[in-house]
C-alpha cells in the first residue's frame, strides 16, 4: 500500500471516534450533576413542610389541605411545587342544619380575605426554605410554588384568587426576590 | 122580696142621697143598730155595683122589617142566583169554557219534535225520536258542566305540584350541598393521609433521579 492510502485509511478509521469524542464534550456537564443532587426523598421531605407550613396558616385545623403538595424537577427548568388549600373550613351540612345561611356565607367569606395575606408570606417563607434545602440546583435555575385555592360553589369569591404562583431563580428566592401571579 | 124595712126613712132614699141631713142622721143611727136595714143597704150597693159595671149601649132609633129594601139581594147576587138556577145557560156555559180551553191549548202549546228516519241495512226502517236540542249544543254543555267541575281541582292539583317542585328543588339542593362537602371531605382526608406519611417514597436504592 502506498503512503497515502495508509494515510487515508487512518483518517477513516478516526473519524468516528472523533465524532464519540465531540458528543461527549457536547453534553452540559452542571445539569447532570445538579439533576443527580435532587433526590425524590429531597423532595418529599419538601413537600411534607410545605403542607405543615400551609396548616398553619389559621387557628390549629381550621386550613384544610385538600392536595398534598407535590414537587418535581424539571431538567434545565428547576423544581415546581404544586399544592390545594381550603383557606377555611366551610359549615358542615347535616339533618339540623341542612342549608348554609347567609351570615356564614358571610364569615366564611370574612376569613379567607383575612388569611389571604398570611398565606402570601408563608408561600414566601417556603418558597426560601425550599431554595436553601434544594442546594443541588444551579442558582440560575426556577423554584416554582403554585397554591390552588378551593372554594365551595355557594361561596363568595369576590376578591379572592383561584390560584397563587411564586417563582424565582434560585439565588433570587433565596433573598425573597419572587415574582408572584395571581389568577 | 125582703121583708119590709123598720128604717125611719125610705132605706132607697138615703142610698140615693135624696134625705136632708137631719133624716140622714136618723137613718144613719138606726142602721148602725139594725142588722136587716144595713144588709139591705148591702144589696143597693151591689146592685149598684153591678149595673156600672155593664156595658153603655145605644137605644135602636127604628126597628126594621124584613119587606124593607134594606134586606133585598144585590143585583149581582140576584144574576147569579138566575144563572145558577138555569140549566141551559150552565150547559152554554160549560160548552163555551171548553172551547176556549181548546184554543188556548191549539195556540200556546210547544211545537212538536222532528222525526229522524233511521234506515239500517237489512233492517225496517225504524223512527227515532231526535233530541230537541242538537248534538254540538249538548256536547257544549257536557264539556261546560265537566270544566266547571274539574277547574277547582286543575288549581289544587296546580298548586300541589308546586308545593311538590319546591320540595324537589330544595332536595336537590341540599343533595348538592352534602356532594360538595362529600367531595371536599375526600380530599382533605385523601391530603391528610399523605401528609401524615401514609404514602412514602420508595426506600431501595438512593432515590435520585438518574
Amino acid at each position: 500500500m502506498k503512503a497515502p492510502h495508509r494515510f487515508y485509511a487512518l483518517a477513516l478509521l478516526a473519524l468516528p471516534l472523533g465524532a464519540q469524542m465531540a458528543s461527549r464534550a457536547a453534553v452540559p456537564p452542571a445539569a447532570g450533576v445538579a439533576a443527580q443532587r435532587v433526590s425524590i426523598s429531597n423532595l418529599y421531605t419538601i413537600e411534607r413542610a410545605c403542607d405543615d407550613r400551609l396548616r398553619g396558616i389559621g387557628e390549629p385545623n381550621t386550613v384544610d389541605i385538600l392536595g398534598a403538595t407535590r414537587g418535581l424537577y424539571l431538567d434545565g427548568y428547576g423544581v415546581v411545587f404544586t399544592s390545594e388549600v381550603g383557606l377555611v373550613t366551610p359549615p358542615a351540612v347535616y339533618p339540623f342544619h341542612p342549608t348554609i345561611t347567609p351570615q356564614e356565607k358571610l364569615q366564611v367569606h370574612q376569613k379567607k380575605l383575612q388569611r389571604l395575606p398570611v398565606l402570601r408570606t408563608t408561600m414566601r417563607e417556603i418558597l426560601r426554605s425550599a431554595a436553601s434545602s434544594l442546594a443541588g440546583v444551579p442558582d440560575t435555575q426556577q423554584i416554582v410554588l403554585a397554591v390552588r385555592l378551593d372554594y365551595m360553589k355557594w361561596e363568595d369569591t369576590s376578591g379572592l384568587p383561584a390560584m397563587i404562583l411564586m417563582r424565582a431563580d434560585r439565588k433570587s428566592a433565596l433573598s425573597g426576590d419572587v415574582t408572584v401571579e395571581e389568577q | 122580696m125582703s121583708a119590709p124595712s123598720c128604717s125611719p126613712f125610705d132605706l132607697k132614699d138615703y142610698f140615693y142621697r135624696e134625705l136632708a141631713d137631719p133624716q140622714r142622721l136618723q137613718v144613719e143611727t138606726h142602721i148602725r143598730v139594725c142588722a136587716a136595714c144595713r144588709e139591705e143597704l148591702d144589696r143597693l150597693g151591689q146592685t149598684e155595683h153591678a149595673l156600672f159595671a155593664l156595658r153603655d149601649e145605644e137605644i135602636p132609633q127604628r126597628i126594621g122589617f124584613v119587606s124593607d129594601p134594606v134586606f133585598e139581594p144585590s143585583p149581582w147576587r140576584r144574576a147569579l142566583a138566575s144563572f145558577w138556577n138555569s140549566g141551559p145557560r150552565l150547559g152554554f156555559a160549560s160548552a163555551a169554557m171548553l172551547s176556549a180551553a181548546l184554543v188556548v191549548f191549539a195556540l200556546v202549546r210547544p211545537a212538536p219534535a222532528p222525526v229522524v228516519r233511521v234506515a239500517a241495512a237489512g233492517a225496517p226502517p225504524a223512527v227515532v225520536t231526535a233530541p230537541a236540542v242538537s248534538e254540538a249544543a249538548i256536547q257544549a254543555r257536557i264539556d261546560a258542566a265537566v270544566a266547571k267541575a274539574v277547574a277547582p281541582m286543575e288549581v289544587r292539583h296546580e298548586a300541589e305540584m308546586r308545593q311538590v317542585k319546591a320540595d324537589l328543588e330544595g332536595a336537590r339542593q341540599r343533595l348538592i350541598l352534602a356532594a360538595e362537602e362529600y367531595d371536599y371531605n375526600h380530599k382533605k382526608e385523601a391530603s391528610a393521609m399523605i401528609s401524615a406519611g401514609l404514602y412514602a417514597p420508595p426506600q431501595h436504592g438512593t432515590g435520585e433521579i438518574r
